[in-house]
């Protein structure tokens, strides 16, 4: 049988017979379950309460230093969470009654009292305090969501006007580059605002994801990517003395998901891993291969760590050690609810003062370990806008192949996704006119990453020109620009027998 | 009648039957109750209606205890004249619950000595 704790009451009366009889109580009835200390004046207790702790009060409303209502209003001021007995005579009860009103969660009457009752009232007056207080945090707690469902919406709305703001700040920019000659003293600064711009369309889209406003979606895409995408955001979220370790595998199996979901599993994990860092430590995101066909994620900090009857608690929607100012208690919870939701898991290990891993694992979708040693499977990137029918063209080879096509809007994208794709890269086809300061040296980190890619350029005068000028590499193969599906299919087999 | 100066009944019930904490608590108001009463008597001499409340009540606390429904009774009337400054027929109030009280010892005295003497113990 486990040992429970006592309870400790305290009783403040100045009748020493009354004293008396209750401590009889407590000392043949409730020997072992309850701990009495006895005070006779409301100074006293109030000593008292500031230096130890109590689970119930019983008080009698007239001391010698206090009298009537005044007398709970003080004990209540000075143990707020300590839920009070009041102790009253057969014709106060309406005083009583009142101060049940003001805050006590019951009342004895004197002359009426034995050991059964008190020891009744004593619990449930407990449980009923403990309702009241849970209640109110709950209240709180839900003000609290409501208020971050509100700062998501405004997150979104910003994030969604400032987006527009800044695509006209890039077509002013491209539009300028274009007219600007090669030696043009200004074009410096014009890519440095395009390029600006870039960097903070990519943190408003980021802010999109964090704030769940788009559409959920279920979708095929590589942690490693998402992550890479949500590296500046992280950043900002950890402070200045906080080492930041990207571990990804360089092989890494796909998953099936919302994007915006899974990013958030990333983001709270971040942001629990960084409070409980404060000022310094390490935080470290790993991504592998799972044994069992499952992709995973793991992110370590060397914070201040968690005793195991926290961990117990960790994932229990509202449960926070921080403080119901400082967070809502939904951080872990969302995280569990969406891992749950894709068909994961979750655990934690922690030790006090040394820090804390998550551990995230999730399905893998397709192969884990995929040939790229055939053709007829090759991973395909292509770098057009969203508009572009290059686009709908590769979705209709892929539906007829067994390709793999990833889509990059520009050329940063595109980096970062042959970066983050877990299998070598065997062909890029990238449309002329996909604007992307920095082209060249972006299309040789993507060769470098990938040496056996080969690239088509869609053409048009700008590439030829380009051809034309040493831009594109040698080797490129130029198609024309106005394709068919079919054509461009041909276009393809072509380029990865070249290879 | 008896009930009215002292409900032995529900005394011993909320002794539970203990007769070391029955005696114990008789001499509790045996030593205390004279001050208090003294006390109340300087209130109403002086009409200090706050001390005249808080003696009244404290004695009562006393009387309820012992079940002396008449003795608290008389304290209660006390109570609330001093709450409410009232000093009409307070002396006359106080000579009833004087009489009260000396009604009650000698029962609580014939108490103590069947305490003392353990043969004839029964409340």
């Amino acid at each position: 049988m486990g040992v429970t704790k006592p309870i400790r009451v305290l009783l403040i009366e100045d009748n020493p017979v009354d004293v008396r009889l209750m401590q009889a109580d407590f000392r043949k009835f409730g020997s072992g379950e309850f701990d009495l200390t006895a005070v006779e004046h409301l100074s006293e207790a109030i000593r008292f309460l500031n230096n130890n702790s109590i689970d119930v009060i019983l008080l009698d409303l007239f001391l010698q230093d206090a009298a009537g209502l005044e007398t709970l209003s003080r004990v209540r001021k000075a143990a707020p969470e300590v839920p009070v007995v009041v102790l009253t005579g057969l014709d106060d009860e309406a005083q009583a009654l009142q101060a049940m009103k003001t805050g006590a969660q019951d009342y004895l009457i004197k002359g009426n009292i034995n050991s059964r009752v008190l020891f009744r009232v004593i619990r449930y007056a407990i449980e009923r305090k403990q309702g009241e207080i849970e209640r109110r945090v709950l209240e709180q707690r839900l003000m609290q969501g409501e208020k971050l469902a509100a700062v998501g919406t405004l997150a979104a709305g910003v994030a969604h006007n400032f987006n527009n703001a800044l695509m006209v700040v890039l077509g002013h920019s491209n539009f300028l580059l274009e007219q600007m000659k090669g030696d043009d003293r200004n074009k410096l600064h014009v890519e440095g605002i395009k390029k600006a711009s870039e960097r903070a369309a990519l943190l408003t889209r980021q802010l999109l994801l964090f704030s769940r406003k788009q559409a959920p979606e279920s979708a095929i895409l590589s942690l490693n990517k998402l992550v890479l995408d949500m590296q500046m955001l992280l950043e900002s979220t950890l402070g200045e003395g906080i080492e930041f370790e990207l571990k990804l595998a360089p092989e890494l199996a796909q998953i099936k998901g919302d994007p915006s979901q899974i990013g958030q599993v990333v983001m709270n994990l971040v942001m629990n891993a960084a409070g409980a860092m404060k000022d310094s430590g390490k935080l470290t995101i790993e991504t592998a291969n799972g044994a069992n066909r499952e992709v995973v994620l793991r992110v370590s900090d060397t914070g201040c760590g968690m005793s195991p009857e926290v961990c117990a608690h960790i994932f229990d929607p509202f449960f926070t050690t921080k403080g119901l100012a400082v967070a809502s208690g939904l951080g872990l919870s969302t995280v569990y609810g969406i891992v749950q939701q894709h068909g994961g898991n979750i655990e934690v290990s922690s030790k006090p003062d040394f820090g804390s891993t998550f551990l995230v694992t999730l399905p893998a979708f397709g192969s884990a370990k995929p040939d790229s040693s055939n053709d007829s499977n090759a991973t395909i990137l292509v770098v057009a806008d969203e508009e572009n029918s290059l686009r709908t063209h590769l979705d209709t080879i892929a539906e007829t192949t067994q390709y793999t096509v990833l889509k990059a809007d520009n050329w940063p994208e595109a980096v970062e996704m042959g970066r983050a794709h877990g299998r070598p890269i065997a062909l890029l086809i990238a449309d002329a006119l996909t604007p992307g300061v920095m082209r060249q040296h972006l299309l040789k980190q993507l060769a470098g990453q990938h040496p056996e890619m080969a690239i088509i350029y869609i053409s048009g005068p700008e590439a030829r020109r380009m051809a034309a000028n040493g831009v594109i590499p040698e080797g490129t193969h130029l198609a024309q620009a106005k394709l068919t599906p079919e054509g461009l299919l041909r276009h393809v087999k072509g380029a990865l027998k070249k290879r | 009648m008896d009930n009215v100066i002292i409900n032995m009944q529900a005394l011993e019930d909320r002794v539970g039957g203990d007769p070391e904490l029955l005696a114990e608590i008789i001499q509790i108001f045996f030593d205390r109750s004279p001050d208090v009463i003294a006390n109340m008597r300087r209130a109403i001499g002086s009409h200090d209606a706050k001390g005249l409340e808080a003696t009244a009540h404290s004695l009562r606390g006393y009387l309820v205890n012992f079940h002396a429904e008449r003795a608290s009774g008389t304290a209660l009337e006390l109570e609330i004249k001093g709450r409410q400054n009232d000093w009409l027929q307070t002396e006359e109030t106080f000579s009833n619950l004087q009489r009260d009280v000396e009604l009650l010892r000698p029962r609580l005295t014939a108490l103590l000595h069947r305490i003392e003497s353990p043969s004839s113990w029964r409340m």
